[in-house]
């Protein structure tokens, strides 16, 4: 017993080349810190209590103390994946030795452990600032953050008890993990394993290697406010956290924001979804957050303003943890396989999750309760033009847009609870644009407004006017756009009635925002920088919905096929096809292109194909529009093949191909045999001709081949246009082994030919080749082209939005 | 009673009413033998591609037309067509989620969702027919 325990830990059944120190050390930090956080949780419980300043010196301590093996766990993860160390699983299961330095990072964070470590480092690089600066609220911030942090190493503690595996352990080791394989049995094993089953090339992108350290970042962040109302609601003071959370609230919504678009940006940019966002389950569920964050942080500015709305402040704060904590259980317990693309699979971890979702849910609830009837309550009712008032009402459309989301993206979780066989909407796009649409379009409305009244007061404040304005502009606007981008003012309702199409009503609100926010920066706080946040970040989200609906709304699929099916009148929407073959060379016009997909490169992992468009003015002759794009096919063995797309961008549009299949030329081959050709002779091949110049008897040959007898033909190969190509087949006899024969074939992968060398009369010194064409003129390829009008200021509009809330976060940073 | 109650009964009433109105939209999983019996109704069928039977598509003939045969789970086997390009690694699926109605004796895909487990990894990739 105790023997098996020895050769288990330390390998003294003789393993070679193992690292067996770092799996020992990263597993103890994990234990030691996981203690350390629940260590610091109870005494920081109890400086709280008793304000005892031994318990707060303990806190800090132990807080420091996980914090650093935090940083030890998520040192050794990387010095295990960057020295390809395979004798441990997560090494070899997500990292493999040709991956670049950039891939390697993703891979730590491609596994939920990594993950997970992830946000745990996040969440001790906040705590540790928080220890320094959350002064009188240490005590019962840093409480719930020394829990949380505790939860979130146990996710990787990969321990059993009572026999229920609790958390994953990144450092478990490959014969651990698959201890039936035979390999296992021999000591050199390691040496046996060629290489790690690397990173999905679907992931092998470098918004991989940014976008889940903000998200995370975002997720850890969203607990402060949090923890800043679970303190306050434990303290029964309900003032003095309002100014401390505050810049809290906007750097989470900011870098929430920032991780979700940056997901946007991977999926619009490097997947073939058609679009940066795609109302998918995980998407859904990292959005719900941010908007009750939002929300949130309208009723804590209102709050502190008017005195109004404690309640529902902190409910908003308290849920948007809340479905951090859900979407992390709907994306993690494999219980979104069959509606998500992007879940990840199930590690059984889900009976955790869940006890950490009730482990919030039931204090919040018991202290909102008991607290209810301390919260300080207003006697006089909000003005109707009171920017308090609008703000509610702003927010509660967040709630309803967040409850929409969360409900249909929960079908699954339906469905195990009741039993249900529901599943997701037949168009699931309409489902939320038909709810989201409205929202999105009073949410507009209400930004561009809010400014512009005053809190506690029902009196039109005098700026008004310039509101006014801004409408008007807004308006003849609007119009103008939607004229220019072809968007219809009009759309039947009913027979023969036909009322303002919600996309105009949409660019018009949308476009209301920014002009109403402009002139708010400009007439009325006229350019003050320290002021400016609320309607920089207004006039940003205005920006952003404007791109929004005109690159979503006006998307062209440009390679809509009409060839092939005869569509004629019974035109169905529906049954438009969007993809298209390209023969190779040829010319196919899509919606004002010339689109030529004029050849392929066939590089090691992966085939990239150019695909030339050209648009011409008016007038047919002048160029108005020339590139080449290279959407290529990352062949990939074990994991199959991922088509990665290519876009052009212009500022107003972006033009993005991506090709769903490709013809397979490599056993495509045109065989000629040329029998008992002489030196001087000249042959036609179909689009070559071939001169047998010379023979050299002395070529140049690799080492094997030094004893054998060894002659070279010398062809020249020409075509029509007049290249030429030298081609040098040899031919051998090994006379010391019954003059048997071999011989080196010359290939050309450019030329599409191969010559070989099948005989030679050693009598008429006559030559027999054999000659294999590629039947070039099958090459082809199924395209997908979508042109998106004005998604730049999806971008542009994002990064204002965000500029902006960090310009308030700044001001408000004491 | 204040405005802001009014208007929050106001919202909640009108939330569960979307709600329920929604749920209209919702699709259900089924057999291919519930498809034939209600030829209207869209569902998801979850299944598995009958590897021995062959994968109609050639692209030179129609890009955007990919037959296959596949079973569901009561082990009814289904002639499927989909209006698209054939999905990259489709003989590799291990499992298949198809969503649409019958047209005919044809099962009419309009969305296919794959899972290729690539021996220990377990990747999905959905694809769709047409966005609205």
């Amino acid at each position: 017993m105790r023997m098996n325990f020895f050769i288990e830990r330390f390998g003294a059944n003789g393993f070679l080349g193992e690292h067996l120190w770092l799996g020992h050390v990263g597993h103890f930090l994990i234990i030691f810190g996981f203690f350390a956080a629940i260590l610091s949780f109870f005494a920081y419980a109890s400086f709280e209590r008793t304000k005892d300043q031994v318990w707060q010196k303990i806190g800090r301590f132990s807080f420091i103390v996980h914090s650093s093996t935090v940083f030890g766990i998520f040192i050794l993860l990387f010095v295990m994946i960057l020295n390809h160390w395979f004798e441990y699983h997560y090494a070899w299961r997500h990292s493999s030795q040709d991956l670049p330095m950039k891939y390697i990072i993703s891979s730590f964070w491609e596994g939920q452990e990594g993950s997970f470590l992830l946000w745990e480092f996040w969440g001790a690089i906040l705590g540790l600032i928080l220890l320094k600066t959350a002064k009188e609220w240490e005590g019962g911030v840093m409480t719930v953050v020394g829990l949380t942090q505790a939860f979130l190493g146990s996710m990787l503690l990969g321990v059993y008890v009572f026999g229920y595996k609790i958390g994953s352990n990144p450092f478990i080791l490959l014969r651990n993990e698959m201890a039936e394989a035979p390999i296992f049995q021999r000591p050199e094993y390691l040496t046996m394993i060629a290489d790690g089953n690397g990173l999905n090339p679907l992931l092998q992108n470098y918004w991989m290697t940014i976008h889940p350290p903000v998200l995370f970042l975002g997720f850890a962040s969203t607990l402060i406010p949090c923890a800043y109302v679970f303190a306050s609601l434990w303290r029964n003071d309900f003032t003095g956290w309002v100014k401390p959370a505050l810049p809290w609230a906007l750097f989470n919504m900011a870098i929430l924001g920032t991780g979700i678009l940056m997901g946007g940006a991977w999926a619009y940019e490097a997947l073939s979804f058609g679009g940066f966002w795609a109302w998918d389950p995980v998407e859904n569920m990292s959005f719900v957050p941010w908007l009750l964050i939002v929300a949130g942080l309208h009723l804590h500015l209102v709050y502190r303003y008017t005195g109004h709305g404690i309640f529902s402040t902190f409910l908003f704060y308290i849920l948007g943890w809340l479905m951090v904590l859900y979407s992390t259980f709907l994306t993690r317990s494999g219980i979104l396989g069959d509606t998500s693309v992007h879940a990840f699979t199930d590690l059984g971890m889900s009976g955790q999750l869940i006890i950490y979702g009730i482990a919030y849910l039931v204090p919040a609830v018991a202290l909102m309760a008991f607290r209810y009837p301390a919260f300080p309550k207003m006697e006089k009712e909000e003005p109707f033009f009171s920017r308090e008032f609008w703000m509610f009402v702003g927010a509660l459309l967040l709630l309803l847009s967040a409850v929409q989301m969360t409900f249909t993206t929960s079908i699954p979780v339906w469905n195990k609870v009741f039993g249900t066989k529901l599943a997701p909407p037949a168009d699931v796009v309409s489902h939320y644009n038909s709810i989201q649409l409205w929202i999105g379009l009073f949410v507009a409305i209400f930004t561009a407004k809010i400014q512009f009244l005053a809190y506690k007061s029902s009196k039109i404040p005098s700026g008004i006017k310039w509101l006014t304005y801004s409408a008007a502009i807004a308006v003849v606007l609007a119009a103008f756009i939607a004229w220019g981008c072809d968007i219809k003012f009009m759309l039947p309702i009913a027979e023969n009635i036909s009322f303002l199409s919600p996309y105009f009503l949409f660019l018009f609100a949308s476009v209301f925002a920014v002009v109403a926010n402009l002139s708010y920066l400009i007439f009325i706080i006229k350019g003050k920088w320290s002021l400016s946040g609320g309607s920089v970040t207004h006039f940003g989200f205005g920006l952003f919905l404007v791109g929004v609906l005109i690159s979503q709304h006006k998307k062209e699929v440009v390679s809509i096929n009409t060839r092939g099916d005869n569509f004629g009148k019974g035109f169905d929407d529906k049954e438009l096809v969007e993809n298209v073959l390209l023969m190779k060379d040829s010319i196919y016009k899509m919606s004002g292109y010339d689109v030529t997909y004029t050849g392929r490169t066939d590089n090691k992992h992966e085939q990239v194909f150019n695909v030339n468009y050209r648009k011409f003015a008016k007038d047919g002759k002048s160029e108005v529009e020339n590139f080449t794009l290279t959407p290529n096919i990352v062949r990939n063995k074990k994991m199959g093949d991922s088509p990665n797309p290519s876009t052009k961008h212009y500022l107003s549009k972006d033009v993005f191909t991506h090709v769903t299949a490709a013809s397979d030329n490599s056993n495509a081959k045109d065989t000629t045999i040329l029998s008992d050709v002489a030196v001087g002779d000249t042959f036609y091949l179909n689009k070559y001709y071939v001169v047998f110049e010379s023979i050299n008897p002395h070529p140049d040959v690799e080492a094997q081949d030094k004893d054998k007898l060894a002659v070279q033909a010398n062809l020249k190969v020409g075509d029509l246009k007049g290249n030429v190509l030298q081609a040098t087949p040899v031919f051998f006899i090994d006379v010391q082994h019954d003059n048997e024969t071999s011989s080196h074939a010359f290939e050309s992968e450019q030329w599409g030919v191969s010559f070989d060398i099948a005989r030679i009369n050693p009598e008429t010194k006559q030559f027999s080749f054999v000659v294999h064409q590629k039947e070039l003129q099958q090459e082809f390829i199924i395209l997908k082209a979508i042109v998106f009008p004005y998604i730049n200021l999806v971008w542009l509009g994002g990064i204002i939005t965000f500029l902006g809330i960090f310009i308030s976060a700044w001001r408000r940073r004491n | 009673m204040k405005k802001i109650h009014i208007l929050l009964l106001v919202l909640v009433a009108v939330s569960i009413g979307v709600i329920v109105a929604m749920t209209g939209d919702y699709t259900t999983y089924g057999s291919f033998a519930l498809s034939k019996a209600s030829p209207k109704q869209t569902l998801n069928v979850v299944g598995y591609l009958q590897k021995d039977k062959p994968l109609k598509y050639d692209p030179k003939v129609d890009p955007n037309y990919f037959e296959f045969t596949m079973s569901d789970k009561e082990g009814n086997v289904q002639q499927v067509y989909y209006k698209g390009a054939k999905p990259q690694d489709f003989e590799r699926s291990e499992q298949i989620v198809v969503k649409g109605r019958m047209d005919g004796a044809t099962f009419h895909a309009s969305e296919i969702l794959m899972k290729c487990p690539s021996k220990y990894t377990d990747d999905q990739i959905r694809l769709k027919e047409k966005e609205a």
